[in-house]
């Protein structure tokens, strides 16, 4: 008798979360209940799991958000038109459509290159487009890519269909310098809007390059025409995805998340302004003046 | 039950059109949730606050294009997962670097809001209840992100093993495999502190 009694607790035992979580179907969840009301072990360990799930309960109870949160996401997303997002997202499928359109002119230079002088396409290539200035031409290489992620800049995923992101598990290259404000910028950075800002690679970045051109922009909305400041953000093809984020002080911030090679996106002054690369890479830290 | 549904559907096609009073009753039934979760996985009031405000504006803008795939609410708390995980990279970047140059401000400025010692100092409450509290608090700060996480969506806000696999895309195998190694860490941690 005692024996099959253990027997009933070794099967019982393991469900007894479940059971506590609701999640076993009537029959499975009226024979834990048989068994808890004739064992003491068992219902002992059914009240454990129940008080420490109140406890984590009243826990949590003094973490309510504030009011204040509620109140600013309003008051930002009132100050922050949707019409702006648009605005920005036209500049990216402009973008895109006109680096595929220079790919393919590009490609037939290349072809053409390469039938004149009878070599390898690669060379030729590697010549007329170097990495570090010009990866809208290599738009094609991300093209061919089944495996790239897409994401359509109209309706950017944030959503579901995201790969399961990861936790950090160490903090990233400790040569990158990651507070914002101390990030390398080029000499003369905070000069003339027509002064490309070029930044060097970092050494946690090995073979990635970014070029950053500051240029001033005019972006039509329906609340009129107006006017920002815009970083153009290259960054060589097999970077399969980059994550621009960026916050500032009038409490508008956000991200972009990238599969372009070449954007630009609008910003503000005074913007801090981050490259998630994935976390393997490290994140750069950029402050504008 | 579908009466219900039925409205929240309304409210959100309201606020995909733009309507801002929508988005408030949205944000009404949807925030609170959004910062707990948040709050389980940075453990900073005021990061916290920044990362829900965040997960929100986002929602404002990436609205237009819910397309009722997945219900409302585990479709924001995958995105304001991501957004945690995004602070928690910062952060972490932030601690290598300031620990660089000085050690004593990284300490200072990346140490964990634990508990707020005034919070329980509510003289109606029973003292004994609210250490108790406390060190349930303090002994969910010692795990690491994941089962803090995990622990939120099951115990205290109590979605199911698929709902919680919706929102942190595990099949529902390992949400229950992970519920259970944190549950079985906190124990343990409760058990060495003589709470539990």
């Amino acid at each position: 008798m005692e024996h099959k009694h253990k027997r009933a607790c070794e099967r019982i035992q393991p469900r007894l979360s479940d059971y506590a979580d609701g999640e076993l179907n009537k029959r499975q969840a009226a024979e834990v209940q048989a068994h808890v009301c004739s064992c003491f072990a068992c219902a002992s360990e059914l009240e454990r799991i129940n008080a420490l799930r109140d406890l984590m309960r009243e826990a949590a109870k003094v973490q309510e958000m504030p009011a204040r949160v509620h109140a600013s996401v309003m008051q930002a997303i009132g100050n922050m038109p949707r019409t702006a997002q648009k605005t920005k997202a036209s500049h990216v499928v402009w973008l895109r459509r006109l680096g595929g359109a220079m790919a393919c002119v590009g490609c037939l230079f290349v072809i053409g290159v390469a039938v004149l002088t009878g070599g390898v396409g690669n060379k030729a290539f590697d010549a007329i487009m170097p990495e570090a200035n010009a990866p809208m031409g290599s738009a094609p290489e991300a093209a061919d890519d089944a495996d790239a992620p897409y994401v359509d800049a109209d309706s950017p995923d944030y959503g579901l269909n995201d790969k399961p992101d990861r936790y950090p598990e160490e903090p990233m290259d400790p040569e990158v310098p990651m507070e914002p404000g101390t990030a390398p910028m080029a000499p003369g950075s905070s000069a003339e809007l027509e002064q490309p800002e070029v930044l060097p690679p970092q050494a946690s970045e090995v073979g990635k390059t970014y070029t950053l051109q500051r240029i001033s922009g005019e972006s039509e909305g329906l609340d009129g025409v107006w006017t920002c400041d815009e970083l153009k953000i290259s960054f060589s093809s097999d970077v399969q995805r980059v994550k621009v984020w960026f916050a500032r002080e009038s409490s508008r911030e956000g991200s972009y998340e990238l599969t372009d090679t070449e954007l630009i996106v609008c910003f503000e002054e005074g913007d801090r302004i981050s490259f998630d690369m994935k976390m393997e890479e490290g994140t750069l830290w950029l402050t504008r003046k | 039950m579908q009466k219900d549904d039925r409205q929240l559907q309304r409210t959100i096609r309201a606020a995909q059109a733009g309507d801002e009073q929508a988005f408030e009753v949205l944000l009404g039934a949807l925030e609170q949730q959004v910062y707990r979760l948040i709050y389980s996985m940075l453990r900073s009031r005021e990061d916290a606050e920044d990362a829900t405000q965040e997960t929100l504006i986002k929602l404002w803008r990436t609205l237009p294009s819910y397309r009722f795939e997945c219900p409302i609410l585990p479709y924001t708390l995958h995105m304001a997962r991501n957004v945690a995980l995004d602070a928690l990279r910062r952060r972490a970047s932030r601690v290598q670097s300031v620990s660089m140059t000085s050690e004593d401000e990284a300490g200072e400025s990346e140490q964990w809001d634990i508990a707020d010692p005034d919070e329980y100092a509510d003289p109606a409450r029973d003292y004994e209840r609210g250490e108790r509290i406390r060190g349930v608090r303090a002994a969910i700060d010692e795990l690491p992100p994941e089962h803090r996480e995990i622990l939120t969506l099951k115990d205290i806000e109590g979605y199911s093993y698929e709902q919680i696999g919706q929102i942190l895309q595990l099949e529902q195998g390992t949400v229950k495999s992970r519920l259970s190694r944190a549950r079985k860490n906190l124990a343990e941690i409760l058990k060495a502190r003589n709470i539990f």
